[in-house]
């Protein structure tokens, strides 16, 4: 397991795929609250010409808490794609070039392939999900007032990182049962974007992973993880998809052409 | 080592494998050769436990193929045809990784035997088909394996390199193991092979010892061109000597293989002359494999 851990880590850094996650949503962090700050309202002013910018200033009402919802709200949106694409190729196309051929034969187990892959790809997504939210967090207080504590922040940080992770393991399931890159990150995205349409019809949302993303954006003074309702389904759900693409895995044969 | 019965395998209905019978036995060299397209790599890929026939047993390694879980389960080492690594990691690394170590020292003599000592370092992106052919056997060699299944070891190298890869096959002989190649290039399994298995149609055609299939045990083949048609009855005559083995029309006469027992030449010659052929030449030679081969591929 240390060899693939290693491996995995080798990928992460060597291919870029490390600073394009952090370098996507440390942006997210940096931008969105210099776009309420200063970039709406200039906008704003030049097409209602007349009002003052103090007056937009106040209609927009704009703070921390407002610049912060609107990062998590990015992150499902925008972190989303960019998660499912920059990753699609985890598997699939290891799968689908033969590279797990010589590894295979060489002893690997599939459940060690894709344990690696979620141990040091899921810590590398929490780790992005708790800098940028922080970060966020400082821009946005430095650039309007601190109105929230720290510790419910990193929270929503630590809850965005298990939501990423959700979309890791939907990213290896379809890569196991896809084989193809892009197909499997479309598949990713159409399976998240999918629970949380269904979610918010039957009033179920507290319980899928995308809930992690409303409870995440709560950042209440004296929160604590909310584990049985929130956290919970989706950690099932994250095993159970994992150990499916296991299961895949077993009934793949491995000349691919 | 392998036994193989009677393996099936079609890709969207098209029959690649038509039951393949084989034997490997401990300790040998087997070379396989068969046409490009043959199914070779098809064989190798099952026994490797990489996919899975549609019909037939496989035992590898002292394991039935079907009970296997994992590939690896069969403690084999496998070259692909196209051995693929990671682009991003080095000789190195790629080794550590495979033989799940970190064992420099050891990955440093496998990466010589093969003769990468120089690139280890190197990220394997960068590489050769050549030099990921040997990285490849470097890997295969990684788990100390007794059996090594080697799809086209030397098809990608230089003339050097091939005679490099060869000797490394017969040194692993020596060290005790068995070894499987396939391969086009006839030269190769002359030079070093115990067995050869010839692919055509999809079934082993032909499965028996280098010596014996070159005759070398056998005595000699005789080439005899004929003035005028071959009769039907010569040929049955001919093959009704008790010192002759197989004998095989060609476009202008017959060729005969024997058996090594003494006066051969006499025995043909009688009856040669008994059914009034008109013998236009008459020698006798060592057949080479790649003529076998031919003969084997195109002829039946
Ligand atoms: N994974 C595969 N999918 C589809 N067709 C395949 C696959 N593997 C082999 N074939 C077909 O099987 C035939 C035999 O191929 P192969 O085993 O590679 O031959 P060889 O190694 O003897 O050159 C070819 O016609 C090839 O197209
Ligand atoms: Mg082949």
């Amino acid at each position: 397991m240390r060899t693939s851990m290693a491996k995995e880590w080798a990928y992460a850094t060597r291919s870029g795929r490390l600073v394009v996650l952090l370098g996507s949503f440390l942006f997210l962090a940096i931008s969105t609250p210099l776009m309420y700050k200063y970039i709406l309202p200039m906008i704003l002013e030049t097409q209602l010409g007349q009002v003052s910018s103090e007056e937009i200033a106040a209609m927009m009402n704009m703070g921390q808490r407002e610049s912060m919802e609107s990062y998590i709200g990015d992150v499902f949106e925008i972190g989303s794609i960019v998660v499912s694409f920059s990753l699609c190729g985890l598997l699939a196309q290891e799968i689908s070039e033969n590279n797990l051929v010589i590894p295979l034969c060489s002893g690997k187990r599939y459940g060690e392939i894709i344990g690696a892959k979620i141990l040091v790809f899921g810590f590398i997504l929490g780790f992005v999900q708790i800098i940028s939210t922080f970060a966020t967090y400082v821009y946005s207080g430095v650039l309007f007032s601190f109105e929230i504590d720290a510790g419910p922040v990193i929270i929503s940080g630590i809850l965005q990182g298990i939501y990423m992770i959700f979309i890791l393991s939907c990213i290896l399931m379809w890569g196991a049962i896809i084989k193809r890159p892009i197909p499997s990150g479309f598949a990713t995205l159409a399976t998240v974007y999918g629970m949380h349409f269904l979610g918010s019809i039957f009033n179920m949302e507290k319980y899928i992973p995308s809930g992690l993303l409303i409870e995440a954006s709560k950042m209440s003074s004296g929160q604590t993880l909310e584990v049985t309702s929130t956290i919970l389904p989706t950690i099932v759900l994250i095993v159970a998809i994992t150990l499916s693409a296991v299961a895949r895995m077993k009934g793949l044969t491995w000349n691919e052409r | 080592m392998i036994t193989a019965r009677d393996i099936h395998k079609s890709f969207g209905g098209i029959k690649v494998l038509n039951g393949v019978n084989m034997n490997v036995r401990e300790g040998e060299i087997y070379g396989f050769i068969g046409q490009n397209g043959a199914g070779k790599t098809t064989t190798l890929d099952i026994l490797a436990g990489l996919s899975r026939p549609d019909g037939g047993f496989c035992r590898v390694n002292g394991k039935d193929l079907s009970l296997i879980g994992y590939p690896g389960d069969l403690e084999i080492g496998y070259l692909p045809e196209e051995p693929k690594f990671y682009p991003w990691m080095t000789a190195l690394e790629t080794l550590e990784y495979l033989m799940d170590v970190r064992d420099p020292k050891k990955a440093q003599n496998l990466l010589s035997m093969v003769g990468l000592e120089k690139s280890e370092k190197c990220r394997t992106g960068g590489f050769s088909r050549g030099m990921k052919q040997r990285l490849g056997i470097a890997a295969a060699l990684a788990r100390d394996s007794k059996l090594l299944i080697l799809d086209e070891p030397s098809s990608a190298l230089d003339p050097e390199g091939r005679a490099h890869v060869l000797d490394l096959i017969l040194e692993l002989k020596e060290m005790g193991r068995t070894i499987i190649f396939s391969t086009h290039i006839l030269s190769d399994v002359e030079r070093v092979c115990d067995t050869v298995g010839i692919l055509r149609d999809g079934v082993v055609a032909v499965e028996k010892p280098l010596r014996e299939l070159k005759g070398l045990d056998d005595g000699w083949v005789y080439e005899i061109s004929l003035e005028g048609k071959v009769g039907k009855d010569l040929l049955v005559k001919l093959k009704g000597l008790s010192c002759v083995i197989d004998v095989w029309e060609k476009k202008e006469g017959i060729r005969i293989s024997t058996n090594g027992s003494s006066f051969i030449a006499l025995d043909l010659m009688g009856v040669l002359v008994e059914n009034q052929a008109g013998v236009a030449s008459f020698h006798k030679e060592r057949p080479s494999l790649e003529e076998i081969f031919l003969q084997e591929v195109s002829l039946k």
